[in-house]
């Protein structure tokens, strides 16, 4: 077994508050594991978000939007982007995972850690540890990391971390009203992940991350039979 | 698919009859890596030519009791017996690709002599990678 990989990535951005937003997934094939980091800039009110699953949404930090984590299990016929609305006007930023070689989410969906959040000092953007379920397992691990305001880019993955990737909602408007976001992988065989801190500038007002574990593909069992024969 | 009773499988099978000997109490079974998911070895084959699967990886040959054969009953074209299931042990690498089993006397890896062999009956191969479990319900016919 293998752990998953991180194929590509797509970002995505609203740079004027609005309610429908454009997610950029690339062109996944079939079978192809989309993980979605959305950050918005103020209250957004219900998310609709067709096809993906939530796996994590928090708005306990003191800016005041949301920060959600959503999969999906490529079907090939998701085309470079995907519709999402809000129930009232935000920006956002987002990125976009396309992971080959995960477990089907319907046999073992990936799993977040519970939140960790904080407030303006730089540098200290710091997703909590994420135990899956199964024990040592080939993972990948995703550190991600959101804040609001508009000049705290995220620009240092976590120790050990790789493919860091940023988004944001440019600089429109009041600095507040904006985001930054990041993430970045790990391939690592081991229970559990507790990625460090990233490397970024000061919030306007706080920030919220996540771990995420994405599965290997489970064992596969094979059910042979056969025969020797002895001819006269 | 193929399957073949060797020469030294033959020799089993003529020491009970006509020469009375106790058949083994226990056999073990082996999954081997050469030929293809449709061919065998030949008459003349030894252990040496199955190339089977390297003892590494949680694989080792599988017991077969011989309480574990089922009733002698009639086939197609013959007398057949089958053994339960045999479940190999998960595993811890990479196996390979098995193109069939073999039940030898022996339950040491690449030792002994294989009294028969044969592909999976759906001709299909198996590339057991780690963390995989492979199953196998081995079987024999006489045909007249």
């Amino acid at each position: 077994m293998a752990s998953p990989v991180d194929s590509a990535r797509a970002t995505s951005q609203t740079t004027t508050a609005g309610t429908a937003h454009t997610i950029n997934v690339g062109s996944p094939v079939a079978g192809t594991l989309l993980i979605v980091l959305i950050r918005f800039g103020a209250a957004q009110g219900a998310i609709t978000f067709t096809g993906y699953t939530s796996i994590a949404n928090d708005a306990s930090d003191a800016g005041a939007g949301t920060t959600a984590i959503y999969y999906r299990w490529a079907d090939g016929a998701e085309g470079v982007s995907d519709a999402l609305s809000t129930g009232s006007s935000a920006k956002m930023a987002a990125i976009c995972w396309e992971i080959t070689g995960a477990a089907n989410p319907a046999t073992q969906a990936p799993q977040v850690s519970t939140v960790a959040t904080g407030t303006t000092t730089a540098n200290t953007c710091n997703p909590s540890a994420v135990t899956p379920t199964g024990g040592s397992n080939d993972y990948l691990f995703l550190a991600c990391g959101t804040q609001d305001g508009e000049v705290g880019a995220f620009t240092g993955a976590p120790t050990n971390y790789t493919n860091l990737q940023a988004a944001n909602s440019s600089t429109g408007g009041l600095p507040a009203t904006n985001v930054q976001i990041g993430g970045a992988s790990r391939q690592l065989t081991a229970a559990s992940d507790d990625p460090g801190a990233f490397t970024h500038a000061a919030a306007a007002a706080g920030w919220t991350a996540f771990t995420v574990a994405v599965h290997p593909p489970g064992p596969v069992v094979s059910t042979k039979a056969g025969f020797g024969k002895e001819s006269g | 698919m193929a399957e073949i009773f060797p020469n030294e499988g033959l020799d089993l099978i003529y020491a009970g009859y006509p020469k009375g000997a106790t058949g083994p109490a226990n056999t073990w079974l082996g999954l081997f890596t050469s030929w293809t998911a449709s061919t065998v070895a030949g008459s003349a084959s030894v252990i040496a030519s199955w190339a089977e699967v390297s003892n590494a990886g949680a694989y080792v040959r599988q017991t077969i009791s011989s309480a574990s054969w089922g009733t002698v009953g009639t086939t197609q074209s013959g007398r057949g017996s089958g053994a339960a299931q045999v479940t190999f042990a998960t595993a811890t690498a990479v196996w390979g690709t098995c193109n069939g089993f073999f039940v030898a006397n022996s339950a040491t890896n690449a030792a002994g002599n294989v009294w028969y062999g044969a592909n999976f009956d759906d001709t299909t191969a198996v590339a057991v990678n780690t963390n995989d479990v492979i199953k196998v319900t081995p079987s024999w016919i006489y045909t007249g």
